[in-house]
């Protein structure tokens, strides 16, 4: 079930919050875990008991971690090798099959129910490897309640898209019985879920169209495309990529906070940042901030000195572009960034800082080009052709005909990835009339946008 | 300095003006939508709609049964017409798009397909027309090709600016140009480009006017030397608002009505189900124009009572004629009924048969294929035009 979809909205919504604000304290987190299963059973039972074993074995392997005292790492070893385990069978078994198939004559088949990916695993099985973690540092005491753990691991806010909320980041409120949530937050939460909804559906889905309308197969083809348009193209679909996670990340967080949960921005206006640094702390921070913690620190990070922080970056950023996907392509895309921000560390950076505005020029042609990356594995779009045509000046069809029909579009998208947006609604949010009339027009807005399109889901639902 | 720190009183915020507006329509449009009354067809989108699915314990468990329910809401939510009219608005109005669910929206109330496929994708064309070719060369001298220029073709310059549209032009001289070999063709471009200030297409719908097929009869009866229907001689009748496929699709607040102007002409057509090869048993006989249509949505649906697999219109003249065709024939066809005593119709979506046994079987002199440049570069049935006969085996 997406977020942007009648049946959500105006159906699963109003019941799950209902019920959750009318029952007592005690019975709320139940109560969210079974919302959370039916909104993960939604589409099918088969991979209940695949999220319910790794449930449990992170659960009785965090309460193991509390108690003991001698062989804590192999416990650690073991939950953490289970879970990952299941992400990496579930995600990259018939990618290895292919690879294997593709440098020997072996044919192996693939395996046909790997096909589907179960729903929410790349998220939902880092947040079980970051609390046995950090229950093994001590950062968090290990959940005893069973429901309360499962509530954590199920929140139907995060299934889809994340983002991926450290427990220690939500144990306190899941503990908190009386007066979890108060009615200003309930309020921020329901703005930001309705701002999200309006960056996904009004801004996301409309502007795909343009990159589609290149690439697709009724679209003018790649090939036939100008440089200019070319570019285009590819600018669209960084502001598609970006309205469309932030956009889900938005409506999570949101759908958290009407519930109580605070949970830190999962992206802060990435496309501002005046160096590669910089982006990757504004871009899906929960992820980066989750091979930071999880990967990087404990390789050592930056103490054993230069070459093993190098060598720990390109195994981080190898991981990085393999979760987004079980292509070469996402790998090439996490090495390209390992080598812009080797770079930027070892002399770039401190004249990035001192620049004003080739900083952020430079920073969005290589992010915009990092996108063509990665989205080269999508048929209409293979790499070579893509570089060719962005890097080599040619002709063909002119941009003209898309700036006339997008060009409003991409105006707005462009102001609405700066400060500037949430500046106006910070100064008309004082207004009382004002901010009822605008946010009512943005929420109606996009509940037009969501009946009229057939309903997509997030593009990062598949990684 | 003094180190007092003066705290300004705490403004006041207002609780709950947001949350309010959000709980409203939530909670209103939820119960709203509740006791909507449920339809089974969209008119305007010309389409079924999903209705509540059967339920069982198996279709609940591997999500059929949740999809089905999912898209039963989004297609039955109350006020669905509107909020795809505010959403179409908001595109055009807000984001001053010139395109909506794949119509350009043009000058001066104009609107077209969107024919924007790279040039190495017509494969499907190009079978097209090595059938008709090779068909036209077994009935030499008798085989007519009539293929209807898109009307952004003829009016290029109502596009929405730099439109990137295919080179139709470029299509339409390969065409005549391959199929000219076998069969007489007829190219209206020039016609058309000459009469544009004529009323040729319908700018809310795909087809031709009843106006523009005539053209085209005109220029059907001088490549035979017939005498065309008489026009003078006859009165029109004349259907106000339509609104057709374009409009369905893109839903354009900017939208002006088309008007239907026709000649009401009583002659019968039988419709047939096609029982075998070559068999036809006789479904109904009713006047070709079904003016009950006129009062629906789907006003172009009158002529010839839409797409039927075959039919036959019984004319007052002389011979007979088979005309193969997609929907642009329907209003072409009445016209014919000047010229010839029997005019039979097949629609390849209804028709699975090649047309040899047909043509020997019901003796039908002459043949025209008539299509207009869009159906024929992309369907996929016209290929049935050469499916060889079962009925000579014996």
């Amino acid at each position: 079930m997406v977020f942007n979809s009648v049946v959500f909205l105006f159906y699963f919504l109003p019941l799950a919050l209902l019920l959750y604000y009318l029952v007592p304290g005690r019975a709320k987190n139940a109560v969210l875990l079974l919302e959370s299963l039916v909104f993960y059973c939604w589409t099918g039972i088969a991979f209940l008991p695949l999220i319910a074993v790794l449930v449990a074995v992170n659960y009785l392997a965090g309460l193991a971690l509390q108690r003991m005292h001698r062989g804590r790492g192999a416990v650690l070893a073991g939950a953490v090798v289970i879970t990952a385990g299941a992400l990496v069978f579930f995600k990259y078994t018939n990618f290895l099959i292919e690879t294997v198939n593709q440098v020997s004559s072996a044919g192996l088949s693939s395996l046909d129910f790997l096909d589907v990916l179960p729903l929410g695993i790349s998220y939902y099985t880092f947040k079980l490897i970051s609390y046995v973690a950090d229950v093994y540092t001590k950062k968090v005491a290990a959940e005893r309640n069973p429901v309360t753990f499962a509530t954590y691991v199920l929140l139907y806010p995060q299934m889809i898209v994340g983002p991926i909320i450290k427990y220690r980041d939500m144990a306190v409120k899941l503990h908190t019985y009386v007066d979890r949530y108060t009615l200003p937050q309930i309020e921020e939460g329901a703005e930001m879920f309705v701002f999200g909804l309006a960056k996904k559906v009004i801004l996301a889905d409309s502007i795909s169209a343009l990159w589609q309308g290149i690439i697709a197969s009724d679209g003018i083809g790649l090939a036939n495309a100008s440089t200019p348009l070319a570019w285009l193209g590819i600018i669209a679909y960084s502001l598609q990529l970006y309205f469309d996670f932030a956009g889900y990340s938005e409506m999570s967080n949101g759908l958290s906070k009407m519930m109580g949960f605070d949970c830190a921005a999962n992206f802060d206006l990435p496309y501002i940042s005046s160096s590669i640094t910089e982006f990757w702390r504004r871009w899906h921070i929960s992820l980066s901030g989750w091979f930071r913690d999880y990967i990087y620190i404990p390789l050592g990070g930056n103490r054993r000195g230069l070459r093993r922080q190098i060598l720990n970056m390109l195994v981080v950023w190898a991981l990085t572009g393999i979760w987004h996907g079980t292509n070469w392509n996402f790998i090439c895309w996490g090495l390209y960034y390992f080598v812009l921000l080797v770079i930027e560390k070892s002399f770039l950076l401190p004249y990035l800082q001192r620049g004003k505005i080739w900083p952020h020029i430079y920073t969005l042609v290589l992010v915009v080009l990092g996108w063509g990356l990665f989205t080269a594995n999508e048929p209409g779009a293979p790499l070579g052709l893509l570089l060719n045509k962005l890097l080599i000046p040619q002709g063909g069809i002119s941009p003209l005909y898309f700036l006339r029909n997008y060009g409003v579009l991409l105006l707005v998208c462009m102001v609405a990835a700066t400060p500037l947006t949430g500046k106006i609604w910070a100064r008309a949010r004082r207004c009382t009339p004002v901010r009822m009339v605008l946010f009512g027009a943005v929420m109606v807005l996009s509940v037009s946008y969501v009946i009229a399109a057939t309903g997509s889901t997030a593009l990062y639902a598949n990684f | 300095m003094s180190d007092k720190v003066y705290y300004r009183k705490q403004h006041k915020q207002v609780v709950g003006p947001s949350l309010l507006v959000f709980v409203i329509f939530v909670v209103g449009f939820s119960v709203v939508n509740l006791f909507w009354p449920k339809r089974e067809v969209s008119d305007l989108e010309n389409r079924k709609l999903s209705q509540f699915p059967a339920f069982s314990v198996k279709a609940l468990l591997d999500g059929d049964w949740a999809d089905g329910f999912a898209s039963y809401l989004q297609d039955q939510v109350a006020l669905r017409d509107r909020w795809i009219d505010l959403q179409s608005a908001v595109n055009t109005l807000g984001f001053q798009q010139v395109e909506q669910s794949n119509i350009l929206l043009g000058k001066d109330h104009w609107m077209f397909t969107k024919l924007f496929d790279d040039s190495g994708s017509n494969a499907q064309l190009s079978k097209n027309v090595s059938a008709v070719s090779e068909f036209a060369a077994r009935y030499p001298g008798r085989v007519t090709f009539l293929l209807a220029p898109s009307a952004s073709v003829i009016y290029p310059e109502e596009l929405p600016l730099g439109a990137p549209m295919m080179d139709e032009n470029t299509l339409l001289d390969q065409i005549f140009e391959k199929i000219g070999q076998t069969a007489s063709v007829i190219d209206l471009r020039s016609t058309y480009t000459a009469a544009k200030d004529q009323y040729l297409y319908f700018k809310t719908d795909h087809h031709w006017t009843p106006n523009g097929a005539y053209l085209a009869y005109e220029q059907f009866c001088h490549l035979k030397g017939l005498t065309p229907f008489d026009r003078d001689a006859h009165t029109t009748a004349t259907v106000e608002d339509f609104y057709g496929t374009h409009y369905s699709a893109s839903r354009w607040w900017n939208t002006e009505a088309d008007t239907i102007t026709y000649y009401p002409l009583e002659n019968l057509m039988t419709v047939y189900q096609i029982t075998g090869e070559a068999q036809y048993t006789p479904l109904k006989t009713e006047p070709m124009i079904n003016s009950e249509k006129f009062a629906t949505r789907d006003k172009y649906a009158a002529f010839l009572d839409g797409n039927n697999g075959y039919s036959v219109v019984e004319g007052d003249g002389e011979g007979s004629i088979l005309v193969v065709k997609d929907s642009y024939a329907n209003s072409f066809v009445p016209y014919l009924t000047a010229n010839y005593a029997k005019i039979g119709i097949v629609d390849f979506r209804g028709f699975g048969y090649g047309l040899d046994s047909t043509i020997s079987a019901e003796g039908y002199d002459q043949i025209l294929v008539l299509y207009n440049f869009q159906t024929f570069r992309t369907d996929n049935k016209v290929v049935y035009i050469n499916r060889p006969t079962t009925l000579t085996a014996q």
